[in-house]
């Protein structure tokens, strides 16, 4: 594991959320690197410093009391009622969600600058994190009518979905990740013995040179293309020429007629 | 279940989390009137919905409570004096939280400088920070918690504990 792997992958292992594989890559890497060692170490001493009492701020007196006293004067509604506030707290969820996302946004863009990462570090790192055991896929299925409606209401577009299992590229299904401050959808494909992350998210700017590009980052092969105002990012470690054909596949498919199937 | 019976499982189950629940409701509301305001609600809120609840962590359902209630406070505060953002108005309000630092600060200048680093990371930052470090929550129950994606909530870890690092860093340079 090198640098920006580890790095990416440094916080789930301080915090003990990463396989043993992966455990031991960049325990691996951090016995030979003191740049990176330096950067655990610090998180260490933080969680030192955090475990100090006086940051816990003690619940007073008098108040646990009173709240058993409040609750013991609040009957709760009938047994009928409760089954509306699913009801009512959908149209909230969603309301706070995007007051939040907003937020969200504005603050994301703000701490840009601690990390010069470009959207395309950006785009690998998510890839490189989703290969962590636990979060590869939010929605397992090799069935786009399954993965497709899915996503419905959690973004704001409805991602096209198909399976290439006969060009040898098989769906393995879709998550939700977060890119440059935006939800973006993610489909995941098994390749041979690679995944191919495809992430999908509305233009950022109409203007921009929607040309396709390639990038290399670390290992991975990165294909940038624009179909039907998407931006559509295929990152992967599987060799160049089969992630062309992966993006030649997806271009096929996204035609406009099926973009509103 | 009767009704007696639920409430006591409620009693049981959720009074003792409260410590948590107001530690949680006091770095978010930055007081302690609208903090106690914030856990009674939540407290109400869980009661009510409390028939819903059917996953294995009361400890996460709760504090997610907690955090919606405290979110929407500070929202509607904010929309009441709407001229600063959220994470403006964290930053801003850190030098009266706290008495004259003088003295303290000769005692004990390190303690003081993590609290006011950690009051003064946005929001969303200082959420997964408490979450994580304070009440020891794993990835998958603080993307619940939250409503966030696991790989968001390793991003925002990762940069709150870089923008807290930098701070224990410059310590280190200056002893």
């Amino acid at each position: 594991m090198n640098c920006e792997e580890t790095l990416a992958l440094l916080d789930a292992y301080f915090d003990n959320e990463l396989d043993l594989t992966k455990t031991l890559a960049i325990e691996e890497h951090l016995r030979d690197c003191a740049s990176c060692r330096s950067q655990y170490e610090l998180r260490v001493a933080l969680r030192q410093r955090l475990k100090d009492p006086d940051l816990r701020y003690a619940i007073p007196d008098d108040f646990a009391d009173q709240v058993r006293k409040r609750l013991a004067v609040s009957s709760r509604p009938a047994t009928r009622i409760l089954s509306f506030p699913s009801a009512v707290w959908v149209p909230v969820a969603i309301a706070a969600a995007a007051i939040f996302g907003a937020f969200l946004y504005a603050n994301i863009q703000r701490m840009l600058p601690i990390g010069p990462a470009s959207i395309v570090t950006e785009v690998a790192s998510d890839h490189i994190r989703s290969l962590i055991g636990s979060h590869l896929v939010d929605v397992e299925s090799s069935d786009q009518h399954t993965v497709k409606p899915w996503f419905a209401g959690k973004l704001d577009f409805s991602p096209p979905v198909h399976d290439f299992a006969d060009q040898g590229f098989k769906l393995v299904g879709g998550r939700l990740d977060y890119v440059r401050g935006k939800n973006v959808a993610v489909l995941v494909y098994r390749f041979k013995n690679h995944y191919v992350s495809l992430f999908m998210c509305r233009e950022r700017n109409p203007d921009a040179d929607s040309k396709q590009k390639t990038f290399g980052y670390q290992g991975y092969n990165l294909v940038y293309w624009n179909a039907n105002g998407l931006d559509c990012w295929a990152v992967s470690d599987a060799a160049p020429g089969a992630l062309l054909e992966f993006v030649k596949a997806q271009q096929e498919e996204h035609s406009p007629q099926d973009e509103h199937s | 279940m009767n009704d007696q019976g639920q409430r006591t499982r409620f009693e049981n189950q959720m009074l003792p989390l409260m410590p948590e629940a107001y530690n949680l409701a006091r770095w978010f509301m930055k007081n302690e009137p609208d903090a106690r305001d914030a856990v009674q609600e939540a407290y109400l809120k869980a009661f009510r919905y409390f028939e819903s609840f059917q996953g294995d962590s009361g400890r996460a359902w709760l504090l997610r409570i907690v955090r919606n209630v405290c979110y929407d406070a500070l929202r509607a505060k904010q929309s009441e004096h709407n001229i600063i953002s959220l994470d403006e108005e964290a930053a801003a309000e850190v030098p009266d939280s706290k008495p004259s630092p003088n003295v303290l600060a000769i005692q004990n200048s390190t303690k003081l400088h993590i609290r006011e680093a950690l009051e003064a990371l946005p929001l969303e930052f200082k959420t997964v920070i408490i979450l994580r470090e304070f009440d020891g929550f794993s990835y998958k129950e603080i993307s619940d918690i939250v409503g966030v994606p696991i790989g968001t909530v390793m991003s925002r870890l990762s940069r709150a504990r870089q923008q807290l690092a930098i701070l224990l860093q410059k310590e280190r340079e200056n002893e």
